[in-house]
């Protein structure tokens, strides 16, 4: 764990110009803090905006004893110095967080307290306010400038973001070293450094001391792996590992095939778990490794569409399009596009092209999309799919995670051509679950090759605003893969017998079946299925009805049967974006069914 | 798809139904990611999206950049659903600056 930044008396950091409060997607103040012990009467600052109008900050502080309260905490400006409730213990580390929002004239100030990281923080405090912001000179950490209140403790991980975190993303920003939604400036505060990380390279300023490395450090949970490895092929290896940050735990070893072998690892700072191996066998081999995160990378195979074909503007293929929408969060998005191509060709190809991005220890995920020469050439859609699973078992077995990416339509197509390529989408859609890790329909939006917007003149290659698009597709479900999120849904259910009988049984995966089935009076399944890793379901018998009604979001496959033993069974489906098979089962004397959609959205110009 | 010049206000609005009947969601989120690739996060329950009337949730967005706007909306509480992504296409405006 690294350790946090101590503040002596009198000592505060600051940056200059920060944004409002009042800014339209709100904003936020978190940190990390803590106070050895506390004199009476005393205030302790921690984050503050100050204002150059009366030289008074919005903050809070650690207030050790009025006669209001004792050990609690202080809310200034506006209104000035109002105690806020809550109970703190000396030498313990807080996560503190302000929230602002302003809506209708109104600004409202959420405050938030936690000591576990990862926590959901406490809120103890609500307050609002119609006076608008006016704009703060300087965003302090650790002192009430004039006022003498300065910290006198220790601060880690401490940021601005310009927008108004949830209690979720609070409670994910406290259990991490580095900023987890785009801060306005971050500062980790690890050992007596207090630069900024933000990205934005803002200038902190220390001012009435220096900064030192703390003794304690905030309870977070700190960055991952790193590995460094050296094989050597004979008499000598020798191996240096520098990792930057300090380990909780360590394996090393040396193993020696000739002469001899050493290694030395030297470790700063922390990791979960880092990994030093020499291996000798041949005369030399040293490594000298500084390791930093890796970050994951993104490899775009396949035909003209990858290749941008068409575009004269790099810029506007898909692949920096992506790599816009990914920003930090990826190393690279790599573009391996193969004009008029078949799908035979790129595999033959493909260990030789996307190997050399393949590394040991960087997640990869790969889309691809090979089918439409193919299908052009007339080969088969079973031969296409031969192909296509042949080179997602190729990366599958290479470490890679695959998305499938189905075909567009192209207005020059023979009947013949779309039929196959209508039928390895379908296949694609079916298997993806199997033999790969997701699926981007890009038929949803390229069903139409006269839309000018997407299609160039050709009626087959996507224009850049088009490949914009494909970028947002890939975007939702990568961004899916690495937030590790599965795909499938998780389905639990209840059943509620107020008559004869009721049942209802349901098993959803990649495939969702929802089935209520009455003996008796009345059985009822209302099924909710969005893009939610759990959702419930209820039947209720007691009356002479049974129905099912299932309301879908993204879900791959769904079925839907209701059968009823009494007056009436129905089924109603409601859709958004997916294969649905229905099961009905017509029962007596009345059966319907009907299709609708779950959720609608426009874009109203005012 | 939509298409709107720059500097147009739009409300971004969205109806959530359970069954065919309009309901009101415990938990709403929009998502829109501008031109330039930065997401923006709106909650309902920070007062940030609006609700009104049962089920119909709205923020006003003024759109100040060319090129591809990107939002959904999404449930999350008691019942969850997503409109999926949608795209709103912003032109760039044919005058030079005064």
């Amino acid at each position: 764990m690294a350790n946090g930044t101590t503040l002596p008396s009198g000592c505060y950091l600051s940056v200059a110009s920060p944004p409002s409060r009042d800014a339209d997607d709100g904003l936020t103040m978190f940190g990390w803090f803590y106070v050895p012990s506390y004199a009476s009467g005393e205030f302790y600052s921690t984050l503050l905006l100050n204002y150059a109008t009366n030289d008074v900050g919005e903050g809070f502080q650690f207030e050790a004893g009025s006669s209001t309260q004792s050990q609690g905490f202080v809310m200034c400006y506006p209104p000035n110095y109002s105690d806020i409730g809550g109970t703190y213990t000396n030498g313990t580390w807080y996560f503190l967080a302000e929230v602002f929002t302003r809506s209708g004239g109104v600004t409202t100030r959420r405050t938030y307290i936690s000591s576990t990281a990862g926590a959901t923080p406490t809120l103890i405090s609500t307050q609002t306010w119609t006076v608008a912001d006016a704009s703060p000179e300087y965003f302090d950490i650790g002192e009430a400038r004039t006022y003498s209140r300065s910290l006198r403790g220790s601060l880690q991980y401490v940021g601005l973001a310009p927008v108004a975190m949830s209690t979720s993303e609070l409670a994910t920003q406290s259990n991490s070293t580095t900023p987890t939604v785009s801060c306005w400036v971050f500062i980790a505060g690890e050992e007596g450094v207090y630069t900024d990380s933000s990205g934005n390279s803002r200038t902190v300023t220390a001012t009435g001391g220096t900064p030192t490395a703390a003794s304690v450090g905030a309870p977070v949970a700190q960055p991952v792996s790193s590995a460094v490895a050296a094989t050597a092929g004979a008499p000598v290896a020798t191996l240096t590992g520098t990792v930057a940050q300090p380990p909780v735990s360590v394996v090393t070893s040396a193993v020696a095939g000739g002469p001899s072998a050493a290694m030395t690892a030297v470790i700063g700072q922390p990791q979960i778990a880092v990994a030093v191996t020499a291996t000798a066998g041949a005369p030399v081999a040293s490594v000298v490794g500084d390791v930093a995160a890796i970050l994951p990378r993104i490899i775009l195979y396949g035909h003209s569409v990858i290749a941008g074909y068409g575009i004269s503007d790099p810029d506007l293929h898909i692949a920096p399009q992506l790599k816009t929408l990914l920003g930090s969060r990826v190393e690279q998005v790599v573009e391996l596009g193969y004009s008029g191509e078949t799908s035979a060709t790129l595999l033959a190809n493909f260990s030789s092209r996307v190997s050399p991005y393949v590394e040991s220890g960087r997640e990869t995920v790969l889309a691809f999309t090979i089918a439409f020469n193919s299908a052009h050439a007339g080969v088969s859609a079973v031969d296409i799919m031969f192909d296509i699973l042949n080179m997602a078992v190729l990366a599958a077995n290479a470490g890679v995670k695959v998305i499938f990416m189905t075909e567009t339509k192209a207005d020059a197509d023979s009947q013949a051509h779309e039929e196959t390529l209508l039928g390895v989408n379908g296949s694609m859609k079916s298997l993806w679950p199997t033999y790969a890790d997701g699926l981007v329909d890009t038929r949803l939006r390229f069903f139409d090759p006269t839309d000018t917007l997407l299609y160039q003149a050709d009626g087959a290659h996507p224009t850049g605003y088009g490949d914009g698009v494909l970028a947002g597709m890939l975007y939702f479900e990568i961004d899916r893969i690495l937030s590790g999120v599965s795909s499938e849904l998780t389905v639990s259910v209840g059943a509620t017998a107020g008559a004869p009988v009721a049942a209802a049984n349901v098993a959803v995966a990649l495939r969702s079946v929802a089935a209520a089935i009455a003996g008796g009076p009345r059985a009822a399944i209302l099924t909710t299925l969005g893009t939610p890793l759990a959702s419930s379901i209820e039947a209720t018998a007691g009356a002479p009805t049974a129905g099912a009604i299932a309301i879908l979001g993204e879900a791959r496959m769904v079925s839907v049967a209701a059968a009823a033993g009494a007056p009436i069974a129905s089924v109603l489906v409601e859709l958004v974006e997916q294969d649905t098979d229905l099961g009905f089962f017509p029962c007596t004397p009345t059966s319907y069914v009907e299709l609708t959609l779950t959720t609608k959205t426009r874009v109203v110009a005012l | 798809m939509s298409s709107f010049d720059v500097g147009d206000e739009v409300a971004l609005i969205c109806e959530f139904r359970v069954g065919v009947a309009l309901t009101s969601q415990s938990e709403v989120t929009l998502q829109v990611i501008r031109p330039s690739g930065v997401e923006s996060r709106y909650t309902f329950g920070l007062n940030q999206i609006t609700e009104s009337s049962p089920g119909v949730y709205r923020r006003n967005l003024v759109l100040d950049r060319p090129g591809r706007w990107l939002y959904r909306f999404t449930a999350t509480g008691s019942y969850r659903g997503t409109t999926g992504n949608v795209v709103v296409n912003v032109d760039p405006s044919p005058f030079s600056s005064v």
